[in-house]
């Protein structure tokens, strides 16, 4: 009876460690020194980093790292004592024991030892960054294309100085990437059962600077060009965390699960350009899909044209939108000084705003969404673009105080990221974050890039842009001003004959701007529960919407199909799409469970 | 006949998570008695960081303190430090009993302790930076600690599976080239004169003598000039790396070197009246005829390597003979013969105030690491039974967990506190009885 009794307590001891052995191991630790204080800009940028590529993050500090973290970020820079002896110790302990660690900016001797360095240097003249090719362990493996392989952090020819970076000697780490004065930006480590990353640069300079626009002009081209120079730390962290969790699971970046998005959008700012957005929005309502009019509501006189938006025009537009498309506002008055306008009283209306006697940023956004409201029906305006891609310091604010939740405005080369992202509320570093989604222009037919003589040409650029995108999983957004219905609406149909065919998200503005939004507010945890590998989501089934998807990424072939539960435990039906060795499972919750 | 099955059912559930729980089998074929395991367990706390040592200085994380905590008073050499011979043979410990995420860690550690020119300290305290290149009082290099710790690396490398894991396959490249920095360290020693001990290595760099200042206390004395003597000890430690590095490398510089370091010892060394190796050659070119124990016993291990057996089996012989003792009970050897505990006649009447004309040959002592060295002799020798023997006797110099480096404290010369070197040996003793992988240690 003793030796029953001994045997069954010892089960029942060994019993919740078997449980704790099937523990999920798939969140991110973001390391800080002080949760729940106010964040840094550092940390902010780790965060938005992650939030981009939809991987689920936990903000903790050092103490609680373990290993149900398979990947540690800890927002630098990492002098040597920008921790405590004990959190320090705890970030050795860490890697020591099998976790991943990236720190960004390590320039404290007593952090040399984890991340096999010698000596570290920070310096301002450095204006580019090479990637290593051939490394091991697939974290480079969205890095494929020349331009991600080597990125630009700065124009020389306009600068003297550019961001800061910190370049590495290497002592017993590997070097992943290197500055033209040959240290090391990028090392990895491997020490103990881990292995430890350092970046020779901030994500808040390479990733944050450009998301308020300044770049030290590092796009190489303004626009119709593949720049990926700030998503690259996007697709590393992504690459990185999908060798290190298993398995991988994050929100995929775009809709309905599929491989690209292309934005179709057409900005209205010339008057024969509002009959012929018809034909546009036709051919878009032939090819099945929808795109974005951004439209100018002037209706005074002014330097540049007439007030063109008028009772003979605005029949062109609700047509337009009739159609099917998105109908957004691009100012009132398309000034070539906008970006000098002083931001105006929120009091204003299109009924006394005075574009000529007192141009304000307020006027021409909340005029034009005014007058745009008034004349469609059904209308709510909640895109807007600039004219002339001008872009004033207090644009998002106004943006926000006036009802809008997207902007398409910054040119994508320009700002070197190809995801959307939430704007900020001003355009300097610590400003507010907003809930407007910024889609940013990646090609554009203006100042005489897409004639009848280039269209061939053009469409095999945008076609290698679009190609290049996809290999990311990030977003094309298009640009065609419906000035003519010859050689630019052939390309604009060409393109769709092509993509329409493919497994490739194609749309408005608004609806990848929902949808980025509606996935930002969408969390969800892993647990095994009964041996099933189950994800719990943060919301009803209801409000998920048709096109939200997780990727899995296992290390090991895997079989096992998860359970999806929405907050109320209601299973969430899923169709899979197996690509390049993940399972990208989107969500239906309008499809009756079981089905 | 249910009761049966309900407590046999609960036996397999038992006994399955029990199987999953337990640590991976060792290289052995029977894995490590607990005698052994509570060995590995004390060596496995010595890491720092430690209970001791929680926040180590982060370039000394992943060493080992050479002594169990509280034992030493910080004025004493030992404080804190991870000697890097006991660091060496440690993870050669791990190694041989197949823990060989430890082996790694420590040598990891030690790669990353490497001084530029790939030599190592002597010792590293884990606690602060010292020494380092522009603070090294007091710290001293020795040929015979940097071989340990190259043949180390080479051991780990010979003989860890290399599989084709990525990682495991970076590491061993890493640690192969760390080890020839060491040896191409070790060959920057050599005696190039056209004399008696040409190929031979000389001891290193610095030394810290004793001497009595002027109010009669013992203190520690520095020289940062370089060591002209040669040691026995010094020269079979490197031939053992210098041949594993032969064979890792495939380079013969290391093979001439280390044939050079065999026919040094054989025509200048060996005592054929001793019947044992003298200890060394003086800065003077004489043959330092100091009777010491491990030029016996470690002697036989490189005769029997170059397969000298007679003059193994006289060695042996000769370690039973002069340096057995009995202390406290516990039966060993002790380091030395025919001459005084301390070389200076009037330290030693400070520090030994009860026996102030005493010599090794008149003073009881055992001491661990070498009553092992002397088991492993015997083991290798085929003489299982005394080598088991030894090793158990040595357990009466448990304490703690570990073993005691030797049965008393002798200031500035043997620690009686529990220790790396002794419990390391311990390991490696175990192995060599039961593990048919150890004999590939210190035999080729």
């Amino acid at each position: 009876m003793k030796l029953r009794l001994g045997l069954l307590l010892l089960s029942f001891l060994l019993v919740p460690h078997l449980l704790h052995a099937a523990e999920v191991s798939y969140r991110v630790a973001l390391v800080t020194t002080q949760p729940g204080s106010r964040e840094t800009v550092e940390q902010s940028a780790v965060r938005r980093t992650l939030q981009t590529m939809g991987i689920p993050f936990e903000t903790i500090a050092p103490d609680a790292l373990n290993h149900q973290y398979p990947l540690a970020l800890v927002p630098g820079p990492l002098h040597n004592h920008s921790l405590s002896g004990t959190q320090r110790e705890a970030l050795y302990r860490f890697v020591s024991q099998g976790g991943v660690l990236i720190a960004t900016q390590v320039e404290g001797s007593d952090w040399f030892p984890l991340f096999g360095i010698q000596h570290a240097t920070a310096r301002r003249d450095r204006f580019q960054l090479q990637f290593a090719r051939g490394v091991e362990d697939g974290w480079l493996r969205y890095l494929d294309h020349p331009k991600e392989q080597l990125i630009s952090l700065g124009d020389s020819r306009l600068f003297k100085e550019t961001i800061w970076t910190v370049g590495y000697a290497a002592k017993g780490a590997r070097i992943l990437a290197a500055f033209p004065d040959h240290s090391a930006a990028v090392v990895v480590n491997d020490y103990d059962g881990g292995q430890a990353l350092a970046l020779g640069v901030s994500l808040t300079q390479t990733v944050l600077l450009a998301q308020v626009a300044q770049t030290f002009e590092a796009g190489r081209q303004w626009v119709n060009s593949f720049e990926p120079s700030g998503d690259v730390f996007f697709l590393l962290l992504k690459g990185i965390y999908e060798s290190s969790a298993d398995p991988a699971v994050y929100w995929h970046t775009v809709p309905s699960g599929l491989e690209t998005a292309i934005v179709l959008s057409h900005d209205v700012d010339a008057r024969e350009s509002f009959p012929n957005s018809v034909l546009f929005a036709q051919a878009a309502q032939r090819f099945g899909v929808r795109s974005t009019f951004f439209v100018t509501t002037k209706t005074v006189l002014d330097e540049a044209d007439i007030g063109y938006y008028d009772g003979s025009r605005i029949p062109s537009i609700v047509h337009a939108h009739r159609l099917g498309a998105e109908i957004g506002s691009h100012s009132f008055s398309h000034s070539k000084r906008f970006a000098t306008f002083p931001f105006g009283a929120a009091t204003v209306t299109a009924g006394t705003y005075q574009p000529i006697q007192s141009p304000s940023i307020l006027g021409e956004v909340k005029a034009s969404k005014e007058l745009l409201d008034r004349d469609l029906p059904a209308q709510h305006t909640l895109s807007f673009r600039a004219g002339e891609l001008s872009f004033p310091l207090r644009l998002i604010e106004a943006l926000q105080l006036t009802g809008y939740r997207y902007d398409s405005t910054f040119s994508a080369n320009n700002i070197i990221t190809n995801f959307p992202f939430f704007a900020f509320q001003r355009t300097h570093l610590g400003a507010v974050e907003t809930s407007i989604v910024e889609i940013p222009v990646t090609v554009d037919d203006s100042q005489g890039y897409l004639t009848a003589e280039t269209k061939d040409r053009v469409v095999e650029s945008w076609t290698n842009i679009i190609e290049a995108n996809r290999a990311n999983a990030a977003t094309t957004c298009m640009l065609i001003h419906p000035t003519d219905v010859t050689y630019k609406l052939e390309v604009f149909e060409r393109l769709l004959e092509r993509y329409t065919r493919e497994p490739v998200w194609i749309g408005t503005i608004g609806a990848l701007g929902e949808f980025w939004s509606r996935r930002a507010e969408v969390k969800f945890r892993l647990a095994r529960e009964e041996g099933r590998l189950t994800v719990h989501l943060n919301q009803k089934a209801g409000h998920l919407g048709q096109d939200l998807s997780l990727v899995f990424r296992h290390r090991t072939r895997s079989t096992e199909q998860p359970r999806i539960v929405d907050v109320e435990r209601q299973n969430v039906p899923y169709r899979m799409i197996e690509r390049a060795g993940a399972r990208v499972y989107l969500l239906q919750p309008d499809i009756p469970a079981g089905r | 006949m249910r009761r049966f099955f309900s407590v046999l059912l609960m036996l397999i559930v038992t006994a399955g998570v029990l199987i999953i729980f337990t640590a991976p089998p060792a290289l052995s074929d029977t894995g490590p008695n607990p005698e052994e395991i509570q060995s590995l367990e004390w060596l496995r706390a010595q890491i720092v960081p430690n209970t001791q040592i929680p926040a180590p200085t982060p370039q000394r994380r992943g060493l080992m303190l050479s002594y169990a905590a509280g034992t030493e008073l910080p004025s004493t050499p030992a404080h804190r430090k991870c000697f890097v011979y006991d660091a060496a043979v440690a993870s050669i410990a791990f190694g041989m009993a197949g823990d060989w995420s430890r082996a790694s860690m420590v040598l990891q550690a030690l790669a990353r302790a490497q001084r530029s020119d790939g030599s190592f300290w002597f010792s590293y305290n884990v606690e602060n930076t010292w020494p380092e290149d522009g603070d090294h009082d007091m710290a001293i290099v020795r040929a015979g600690a940097t071989a340990w710790v190259g043949y180390a690396f080479a051991f780990y490398v010979e003989t860890r599976p290399a599989g084709t894991d990525a990682r495991l396959m970076r590491e061993r490249a890493s640690l192969l080239d760390t080890a020839r920095r060491v040896a191409d360290f070790l060959l920057t020693l050599r005696v190039t004169e056209k004399t008696a001990q040409q190929g031979l290595l000389r001891g290193g760099r610095a030394f810290v003598k004793l001497q009595l200042d002027a109010a009669g206390t013992v203190t520690e004395v520095y020289d940062n000039g370089p060591v002209l003597w040669v040691s026995t000890e010094h020269n079979i430690s490197s031939y053992f790396f210098l041949t594993s590095m032969h064979r890792l490398t495939g380079n013969l510089r290391y093979a001439a070197a280390a044939d050079a370091i065999r026919a040094g010892l054989m025509a200048t060394l060996w005592q054929p009246d001793l019947q044992q190796f003298a200890q060394g050659v003086s800065k003077d070119g004489s043959v330092d005829r100091t009777q010491a124990l491990d030029c016996a016993s470690w002697g036989a291990l490189f005769l029997l390597a170059t397969g000298e057996t007679e003059k193994a089996e006289l060695a042996v012989k000769t370690a039973d003979r002069v340096y057995a003792n009995v202390h406290n009970g516990v039966k060993g050897y002790r380091p030395y013969d025919g001459k005084p505990i301390y070389d200076n006649v009037r330290i030693q009447r400070v520090l030994l105030p009860e026996t102030p004309r005493v010599q090794w040959q008149d003073f009881s002592l055992v001491w661990s690491e070498g009553t092992l060295g002397v088991a492993l002799a015997h083991a290798r020798l085929g003489h299982t039974d005394q080598a088991g023997a030894l090793t158990a006797e040595m357990l009466k110099l448990r304490d703690k967990g570990g073993i005691r480096y030797s049965s008393r404290e002798l200031p500035y010369e043997m620690s009686a506190s529990p220790s790396i070197a002794g419990t390391a040996w311990h390991v490696i003793m175990e192995e060599t009885l039961r593990n048919p992988h150890a004999a590939t240690f210190w035999s080729r």
